[in-house]
């Protein structure tokens, strides 16, 4: 009984040990993480979400948080001038490790207010212009930057690329710095595993990081008709077929009636 | 609280947004006989649903609508079966050969070139055509009757369809016609409808009217009748291929379509033929003139998604 009982803390500090070594980083200064909620259920009434982020870095630090979808494959349509004239879609181009969902975190710091601390936050390339680093695009393009400027447009009009400048706040106290922000996430994501991240910044460079995910799973109605819309295709669009004629025929039969009463 | 997720789209919709585009769309379509797939899934990729889900999900819309359609119709006595029939076996044939032939041009490249360019030119001359040609004939007399504003033409067009063999009388639309006339009008509009990617809706009205010489109020019910048999096809297909049929989304545009199609259905029974005319014209060049707007100015971003696969 007893040595069961040592087994079971034993296990337990076992645990808690391997917790603290995935959040805190391997090298540098100790950086803590926690995200709330840390799965998301999209179920029939799944609006989007906003994200809680806390933690905690060591005084005199400064935190950018990131959020992130993992890579994939996307295909666009460049839009160019055909016969000098008319606007339309022309090359398709493919951007090869996009994540959907991109957002960063800023602190007043590091917020493009001034000349030097906008180089500041360039140099640490944890923004865009290390995601484009990172994204290949196929065909190679020669104005690869104004391409993928174009892509971060389309991007934050759907609300899936974000940068919060200014938006962490802080409070200090014996030596520790806690922060904490919010990331919207947005209504269009799909199921899979999305990435949160905490750099812990010191004198422009990352000085220590810690990691968490959020598991993004769909529920209920939309896990239902997923399943049936891509494993059952021909029946679901069968299904679909027939549910439509039936609503068109009850609505046809509920008019004549109102009708047929005059 | 009136938001829900569309998981086939990906995304999360209001539903009363949703279901008011179903009745506008669906309006239109029952007072003009069209499927409305050229307003619809512009409308809804406005609201955030990609493009190739937009219009799979609106053809299966479009099933609903044309049923609810179809059946107000043929209680009015105006759906010509036969003719649909014919018009319909034509119209599977051509758009199995368009979609060959995009195929084809897709491999060659600057397929959506030449798809742009077709769309405008015949949103602009079917438009054109029949506004100038419903609005002499409203100026001419108020009552509808056969108008042909170029006589000479008409009469050779006339001998030629008389000359045809299979002649045979369409009861419903009150013609008589050789059976070889819907077939080959419908491979025709099939043809064209693949390339656009639509229905073919607003190609097919005119057809009836001009070639087919068919009262305008039969070929409102009877162009429905063909529409919602084509569209159970793209649906089937769509959902099978490409898994686009997003049928919850369907579902809230459908109860607003066919309430707006029944709705409409009424309204096309106080209009004229040239009055309902005159209305389909002035919609499909305002449609027209958007495409060609956007043609023209400079897009606020010079990327989109790439459709299908």
């Amino acid at each position: 009984m007893k040595k069961t009982y040592i087994t079971g803390i034993s296990a337990i500090l076992f645990f808690i040990a391997a917790c603290l070594v995935s959040t805190a980083s391997a090298a540098g200064v100790p950086v803590k993480l926690h995200v709330e909620p840390n799965a998301i259920h999209i179920g029939a009434t799944y609006n989007g979400i906003d994200i809680a982020v806390q933690g905690e870095v060591p005084d005199g630090t400064d935190v950018v948080i990131r959020l992130m979808a993992k890579g994939e494959h996307v295909r666009l349509k460049k839009k160019g001038k055909a016969l000098g004239l008319l606007w339309m879609n022309m090359d398709t181009i493919e951007l090869h490790d996009c994540p959907s969902i991109f957002m960063v975190a800023v602190p007043k710091s590091l917020s493009p207010s001034t000349e030097e601390s906008r180089k500041k936050w360039e140099n640490l390339e944890l923004g865009f212009k290390a995601l484009e680093k990172q994204v290949e695009i196929t065909p190679e393009q020669k104005d690869k930057s104004t391409v993928f400027k174009e892509f971060i447009k389309l991007k934050k009009k759907e609300g899936k690329y974000l940068t919060y400048y200014d938006s962490i706040k802080y409070s200090t106290s014996g030596g520790v710095r806690k922060f904490s922000t919010t990331l919207a996430m947005p209504a269009g994501i799909v199921a899979g595993e999305y990435r949160v991240q905490a750099f812990a910044v010191k004198d422009g460079t990352v000085a220590g990081k810690a990691d968490t995910t959020i598991r993004v799973t769909q529920v209920g109605l939309p896990a239902m008709l997923s399943n049936l819309a891509f494993n059952h295709s021909l029946l679901y669009g069968i299904m679909a077929v027939i549910i439509a004629i039936f609503a068109g025929l009850i609505t046809g039969v509920l008019f004549k009636g109102g009708k047929g009463a005059h | 609280m009136w938001h829900l997720y569309l998981p086939i789209a990906g995304n999360s919709v209001n539903i009363l947004l949703i279901f008011a585009m179903g009745g506008f769309v669906g309006l239109l379509s029952g007072i003009f006989g069209v499927g409305g797939g050229f307003l619809m899934t512009p409308l809804l990729i406005m609201a955030g649903i990609p493009p190739t889900v937009a219009a799979a999900s609106d053809s299966n819309q479009i099933v609903g609508a044309s049923t609810s359609g179809t059946l107000a119709h043929y209680r009015l006595g105006n759906v010509d079966f036969k003719m649909g029939i014919l018009l319909l076996v034509g119209g599977v044939a051509g758009g199995t050969v368009g979609v060959q032939f995009i195929k084809i041009l897709r491999q060659m490249g600057n397929a959506d070139f030449l798809i742009q360019i077709t769309y405008v030119l015949m949103l602009g001359f079917v438009g054109g055509y029949m506004f100038i040609e419903s609005l002499q004939s409203m100026k001419k007399n108020p009552e509808p009757v056969e108008a042909s504003p170029k006589p000479g033409k008409e009469s050779m067009y006339a001998l030629i369809i008389k000359k045809l063999p299979w002649q045979t009388r369409f009861e419903k639309s009150g013609v008589e016609l050789s059976i070889l006339m819907p077939l080959i009008l419908g491979t025709f509009v099939g043809i064209l409808a693949a390339i656009m990617g639509v229905g073919g809706g607003f190609l097919m009205v005119p057809v009836m009217v001009y070639l087919l010489r068919m009262p305008m109020h039969v070929v409102v019910g009877t162009s429905l009748f063909q529409i919602l048999f084509t569209c159970i096809d793209v649906t089937i297909m769509q959902a099978n291929t490409n898994h686009t049929v997003d049928f919850i989304l369907a579902l809230i545009l459908l109860l607003g379509s066919t309430l707006g199609a029944q709705v409409g259905v009424k309204i096309s029974k106080k209009l004229k033929g040239e009055q309902l005319k005159i209305l389909l014209a002035s919609l499909v060049l305002i449609v027209m003139v958007k495409m060609l707007f956007d043609l023209l100015l400079t897009p606020e971003i010079l990327l989109a998604y790439a459709g299908g696969h």
